[in-house]
């Protein structure tokens, strides 16, 4: 049973990492708390699951559209909500994506209602078997999809010159600014490419979970531990943090207490912000 | 002078008191003022607003026939949200806004204790049709009366159809059953969770595994793989209507058998069946109060009958679905309100309401069985007892996914269809 449990834990753990590592990006570059990250999965979640219904395709092929689709959501929110805060008090930054976050959702209970929707893909509630362990096919797809998905934005970040002028705005932004770099248009970039990141999460998820407006609200929780856990701006450490997260989750459930198994999260979540608040990896790791 | 005209006026002052202190002569009720308070937004919408849908339709039946006792009833519906606290504020509400006497709610156990106290300490009545968690009463509210079994009704159905029915057909003595229970640590899953164990731990049955999983788990993998790990021969499940799916999904995948699953809530919705398609879940039970448009009506009394008929078909012409365990918790609940309780009150207190008078007739109310649509009768316990205002009578049923279709299969004399046992395997499901 302890493989079953690893093997299902790494899969938790690679959605936590994918909705951890946009979050964390926004984070580490804007420097602010985007808690909206769990209605923009809800809501990737929704566009697919409309697209589906509309054009009669797999959800998997929605990629491109919801990607497309998240990422000018994403840039309209920095630039025509965000940016005009940013000189303002934290407070007014803090609530401001609270705000949108509560607008997404009370708007995707009156437009579409409580009713569960659900989705299959082509590859339906398959599973692979090996050695006595069991994954779905989609599980499989939806952890592949995730490295895939987090080692682009690693590369990307580190060898395009937007990725070069991104880093440089996470590090330093007057600097930045000084050198000629248009920060703001950064941010709204950062912000589109978060929200990308979370449009793939969902295309990846919806043939897994079922949708429903408050779906994404525990995943854009936990996606606040792995970015503390992975350390601010680290995408890599989101990622190691977040399949961190989801074996400590699953483990847990079996082997200790299955109702405390969420509860633990948070546990980790306080030691790492009393003990170790720049998160469990070193410095030099940070890539944004 | 002054100290006589002082004199007088502290007399005129009493005086005033005095009258102000008598009993004043109670005047006739002209109209009954009634409250639905129901979560109609959010994610507990889809099941509230059937109970809604259902109590609003006998109480607009009432009226067509005159109100009760000739006096009408007027009918104000409000919105929890889904949540106890904008229930809280709801139900105030309606009692300073609308003046209402009577509350007719909650779906939820979370709401249903939180609109409690306010009609308590409103003097008014809150009239239960849907939740089912025994510690909404804790407090003993005198104004607090429910139609809708608690969940020991649940296991007590669950308790009767495993010794009557699936010992046999499993072909094992009941004690020799292996039984798991599964539920989430919400308030209704918890409830009815502890219930199941602590009647069937009381009754001799072995408990094999007795998993509770965090209500915003995102992966019952680790659950499943316990519960399959203790190799139950019955599972026992209460989740809510999201888990409900996960669950089975991750039932499949895990290829998780067991000869008998006996659901709630979330298995019993139309979700389940549209996700899973009638194959999917053939052969899964379900625990409720039954669902009106597959239960037989055969044992009903005859009026009942008719007019249970009647409010099924309006029902499903109205909301385009058909009236299942949560539309018939509304018909049945105001039905014995309508009925039987508010007529016996005007009566008692010669056409004036009160909730004196309406606690009062409803300790009088003693219907059989066959008396009302659900079926079960009502006889609430009187305030000696551990928990007052609640209906002794109450009954849950087995219902059984048959064809696509969730059929009352359990007891027989409410049953429009014969339960099946074992439940097939996934390797032989039909796609």
């Amino acid at each position: 049973m302890f493989a079953s449990v690893l093997v299902s834990g790494l899969v938790l753990g690679g959605i936590y990492s994918l909705v951890g590592a946009g979050l964390n990006l926004i984070f580490g570059v804007i420097k602010i708390i985007n808690f909206a990250q769990g209605a923009l999965l809800m809501f990737g979640a929704y566009l697919s699951y409309w697209i589906v219904t509309w054009l009669g395709i797999d959800p998997y092929l929605t990629l491109p559209l919801v990607v497309i689709g998240m990422a000018l959501l994403g840039y309209t929110i920095q630039t025509a909500l965000i940016n005009p805060v940013l000189k303002q008090e934290r407070t007014s930054q803090l609530l401001i994506t609270f705000g949108i976050a509560l607008l997404i959702q009370n708007g995707a209970l009156a437009l579409w209602g409580p009713d569960i929707r659900f989705v299959k893909s082509f590859v339906g509630y398959n599973t692979f078997a090996f050695f006595g362990i069991r994954i779905g096919v989609s599980a499989a797809i939806a952890i592949l999809g995730a490295a895939v998905i987090i080692s682009l934005l690693f590369i990307f970040l580190n060898k395009s010159k937007m990725g070069t002028a991104i880093r440089a705005v996470s590090q330093q932004s007057d600097s930045a600014l000084l050198a000629g770099i248009d920060v703001k248009r950064v941010y709204a970039i950062a912000f589109a490419i978060g929200s990308a990141m979370v449009g793939v999460a969902s295309v990846l998820m919806i043939p897994i979970y079922d949708i429903f407006p408050l779906m994404g609200e525990q995943f854009g929780v936990i996606a606040f531990i792995v970015v503390v856990l992975g350390g601010l701006g680290n995408v890599q450490g989101a990622a190691i943090a977040g399949v961190f997260l989801g074996v400590t989750q699953n483990i847990f459930a079996v082997y200790v207490s299955n109702q405390l198994s969420v509860a633990v999260l948070f546990l980790i979540f306080l030691i790492t912000l009393l003990f170790r608040p720049q998160g469990i990896f070193i410095r030099k790791m940070r890539v944004a | 002078m002054k100290k006589k005209l002082s004199l007088g006026l502290a007399i005129l002052a009493a005086f005033g008191l005095a009258i102000s202190a008598m009993p004043q002569a109670t005047a006739a009720t002209k109209s009954i003022k009634i409250g639905l308070l129901f979560p109609t937004t959010g994610p507990m919408a889809l099941l509230g607003t059937d109970q809604s849908v259902g109590a609003e339709m006998v109480l607009k039946w009432a009226n067509t026939k005159g109100g009760i006792k000739g006096i009408p009833i007027e009918i104000f519906k409000a919105d929890s949200k889904s949540s106890p606290a904008e229930g809280a504020t709801a139900a105030q509400r309606l009692i300073d806004q609308n003046g209402v006497q009577i509350i007719i709610g909650s779906y939820s156990s979370g709401i249903a204790a939180a609109i409690a106290p306010v009609a308590q300490r409103n003097d008014v009545i809150l009239w239960e049709v849907g939740a089912v968690s025994p510690a909404v009463n804790s407090q003993r509210y005198s104004n607090f009366l429910r139609t809708v079994g608690v969940s020991a009704t649940y296991a007590a159905a669950d308790y009767d159809f495993t010794v009557n029915f699936l010992a046999k057909k499993l072909g094992k003595p009941a004690k020799e059953l292996r039984i798991a229970i599964a539920n989430n640590d919400g308030a209704f899953a918890t409830s009815v969770g502890d219930a199941v164990n602590s009647l069937f731990k009381k009754k001799g049955l072995k408990i094999v595994a007795k998993e509770v999983y965090p209500v915003t788990s995102t992966d019952l993998t680790p659950t499943v793989l316990k519960l399959k790990a203790a190799a139950p021969d019955i599972l026992f499940l209460t989740p809510d209507a999201n888990d409900a799916l996960l669950f089975w999904q991750t039932a499949q995948q895990q290829n998780f058998d067991v000869d008998a699953l006996v659901g709630s809530s979330g298995i019993g919705g139309a979700g389940f069946v549209a996700k899973f398609g009638a194959a999917g879940v053939e052969g899964v039970y379900d625990v409720e109060a039954p669902a009106l448009a597959t239960m037989s009506t055969d044992t009903l009394e005859p009026t009942v009958t008719a007019l249970t008929k009647e409010w099924v078909k309006a029902f499903a012409a109205s909301e385009g679905h058909p009236c299942a365990v949560h539309c018939g918790d509304g018909i049945g609940g105001a039905f014995t309100l309508v009925t039987d309780v508010l007529p016996r009150a005007l009566v008692l207190k010669n056409t004036t309401l009160t909730s004196k008078g309406i606690i009062a007739a409803a300790m009088r109310t003693n219907i059989k069985e066959g008396g009302t649509p659900q079926g079960f009768g009502v006889k609430f316990s009187n305030t000696s007892k551990a928990t007052p205002g609640e209906n002794e009578r109450a009954q849950s049923v087995i219902m059984q996914w048959q064809g696509g279709s969730l059929k009352v299969v359990w007891p027989a004399n409410l049953a429009s269809s014969t339960p099946a046992a074992p439940m097939v395997t996934w390797a032989k499901r039909s796609k």
